[in-house]
């Protein structure tokens, strides 16, 4: 089978920028030449991107829609700064960030916060992050996105912030694409949380990319929401960096899109740090998740734990594939991986794969999966309590996901996704 | 309130009870003494409504109504409470929630106001005290990391809250030492009205110091062989079960 066509309808249905600068003129060089990859890829082995190629995509419109239409999406109980991009491009109207005193750079002058568009590259803080740890030669995700986003967030943080600040990204359009753009630069000492939210109104497509540098002793909550329309799909892709003594918290929550492929690498370069990168995907119908996270150990003495927990029903299917590099110097590592799935239909399916590939001898690196169903015993308990059949399966199935969700700090944040699970179990 | 008339059940193929006559009145405390494999929790699980059993003859009627047409939830909310052998942990369900949820369903099945969470702490609290469990335990997960005797106090504090018409007690004595198993008879004993009912479900005596029953009965392979009031249970501590076993062997 040759490559399949769908390459080129995909890449056309991207608005590419060249505006003469290296990192674009790369992108855009590479994808003269970029195939999609196949199912004979063992990375895209169990991801259907067929179902990128069922529609003819178009650069997602210009547009700007009313804050009410939008807001209970939104998370309006969590109190943050929001800043908002509608198809790429960023929302001044659904934005509200005003008391936020954070400097950021566009131009080479410091602002609140910086549309990527119009910081040029030559501006110290950007050149210096963006594009360095996704590089254009990554997969096609890095790619489009490089040679086609337009406005995006730089969220740089020096200090200890009394709220989260929310970077939404809104799709939406006839088959719309935009190509989401964020980079997070926690500095030495910073201590924030960052939320970013995936909305779709419809048969949308996302390629987002987000780079996160955690400087020493910085802490980063970073929480990521794919909450999309059941038609939507969204290929993402998330590139970490953590420095020495920092702290890095991943919580990666899925629930909309009709496909969903995440890809998310942490390199700790840094001694002495911590990491803890989570995730619950619920699906139902015929969805498709696949998450793969990718966790580099190249010092000693560091720390990581992993839970992703997959609830599919209907005939949703969840992959999982979780590569833990524990490098020749990264003695005394302490890696934690788990995966767990709830099976709450006969026709749903997980595929997990856990690798992982130690080259120090002096670690301790676990993982395990497991795939289960509702535990009978514990349904019969709550029930011989007077708890009706429904309400028990959704206590048990909410317990299960809860696990990762009360790690969140935040507790109106907590709280909003613990609703959102709520919902989207009710539904399925 | 409990009719029980010939009640037969098997699990897979193997028949458990057979043939089992048994009529609690509101306010008498009955319970069920017997070898080990006898059928005494099997009976105990029937009743709650556990579906690894299946009742292939026999009636139970619960205040009148079949209590085998009607579900586990439904039996729970018309007031039965199975004290479980094993408590279940649930992990990632609070107490608290969980003993609200539970709370509501049976008051709102009876036409009650349900209790919004500052009105069920208030109520649970001292409950929760009288049987020397913590208030945090409430926030913990259902009986996650207990010890075998806070499960079974968690069990008693959830009949205390839930103030069934009829609870049947299985083997909670089982694991406990002296002094949790006299927190465990206070709670129940709180409990005893002339318009509720106990099963107790045991092995040995020593619970039935603490709570005096009026009706002892001894089961053997899946029959009550043998009633008696409470001097039947000393009887049975000094003597053993072995004569009972030959007595009903040599009638049959």
């Amino acid at each position: 089978m040759s490559a399949p066509a769908m390459d080129r309808t995909l890449i056309s249905g991207f608005e590419h920028r060249d505006d003469g600068s290296n990192l674009r003129n790369q992108a855009v060089a590479l994808l003269a030449g970029q195939e999609l990859p196949s199912t004979r890829d063992e990375e895209y082995k169990y991801t259907p991107l067929n179902r990128l190629n069922e529609v003819a995509w178009v650069p997602g419109p210009s547009t700007q829609p009313e804050l009410t239409e939008w807001i209970n999406h939104l998370l309006p109980d969590v109190e943050q700064y929001r800043v908002v991009f509608v198809n790429g491009k960023y929302d001044a109207n659904l934005s509200n960030y005003s008391d936020l005193d954070i400097a950021f750079l566009r131009d080479g002058h410091p602002i609140e916060l910086g549309q990527l568009a119009t910081a040029s590259e030559s501006s110290y803080e950007v050149a210096a992050h963006l594009g360095r740890l996704c590089k254009p030669a990554m997969p096609l995700t890095a790619a489009v996105n490089t040679s086609a986003f337009y406005d995006g967030a730089v969220i740089r943080v020096d200090r200890k912030l009394d709220k989260p600040v929310h970077v939404a990204h809104i799709a939406t359009g006839k088959h719309a694409t935009s190509a989401p753009r964020t980079l997070i630069v926690a500095e030495p000492g910073a201590d924030a949380t960052v939320i970013e939210t995936y909305l779709s109104d419809g048969e949308t497509l996302s390629l987002p990319v987000t780079e996160v540098f955690v400087h020493s002793n910085a802490t980063l909550e970073h929480i990521r929401i794919g909450n999309e329309d059941l038609l939507a799909r969204h290929i993402g892709l998330v590139e970490v960096r953590q420095e020495r003594n920092s702290t890095y918290r991943s919580y990666n929550i899925v629930f909309g899109a009709s496909l969903t492929r995440n890809d998310i690498n942490i390199f700790v370069a840094g001694e002495n740090a911590h990491t803890r990168f989570d995730g619950v995907i619920a699906l139902d119908g015929d969805q498709h998740a696949d998450n793969h996270t990718r966790l580099d150990h190249a010092v000693p003495h560091c720390e990581s734990f992993e839970i992703y927990k997959h609830l599919l029903g209907g005939k949703s299917r969840g992959v999982f594939n979780g590569k833990i590099f524990v490098h020749q110097d990264a003695q005394k590592t302490d890696a934690k991986q788990t995966n767990m799935t709830l099976l709450l239909s006969p026709h749903a399916q997980v595929d997990t794969k856990p690798q992982l590939e130690i080259f120090a001898d002096d670690v301790k690196c676990t993982h395990g999966a497991t795939i289960g169903q509702l535990r009978k015993d514990a349904l019969f308990y709550l029930r011989s309590r007077g708890i009706d059949e429904a309400t028990a399966q959704g206590l048990l199935v909410y317990a299960f996901a809860a696990e990762v969700l009360e790690l969140i700090q935040n507790e109106s944040l907590r709280s909003a996704l613990e609703q959102m699970l709520v919902a989207k179990l009710g539904t399925s | 309130m409990l009719e029980i008339q010939n009640l037969h059940a098997r699990v897979e193929e193997k028949p458990i009870l057979k043939g089992v006559n048994l009529t609690i009145n509101p306010g008498e405390v009955h319970a069920i003494m017997g070898p080990n494999g006898s059928g005494k929790s099997t009976l105990a699980n029937v009743i709650a409504g556990r579906d690894d059993y299946e009742v292939t003859e026999g009636t139970v009627l619960f205040e009148g109504e079949d209590l085998l047409e009607l579900a586990v939830d439904e039996r729970a909310v018309r007031g039965l409470f199975l004290a479980f052998q094993y408590p279940v942990e649930i992990p990632g369900v609070s107490n608290a929630y969980f003993l609200r949820s539970a709370l509501n369903a049976c008051r709102k099945a009876s036409g009650q106001p349900e209790l919004d969470a500052l009105k069920f702490m208030t109520l649970v609290k001292d409950k929760a005290k009288s049987l020397g469990l913590d208030a945090t335990m409430l926030q913990r997960s259902v009986n996650e990391g207990f010890s075998g005797g806070e499960k079974k106090r968690n069990e008693i504090f959830q009949m205390a809250v839930l103030e069934p018409k009829l609870a049947v007690l299985d083997e909670t004595d089982s694991g406990l030492d002296i002094d949790a198993l006299k927190v465990v008879a206070d709670g129940v004993n709180a409990l005893r009205g002339r318009d509720r009912g106990f099963l107790i479900v045991t092995h040995y005596q020593r619970l039935l110091d603490h709570i005096v029953p009026d009706f002892v009965h001894v089961m053997a392979d899946g029959r009550l062989v043998k009633s008696g009031g409470k001097d039947l249970a000393l009887e049975l501590e000094k003597k053993g079960y072995s004569w009972i076993e030959e007595q009903f062997a040599g009638k049959a």
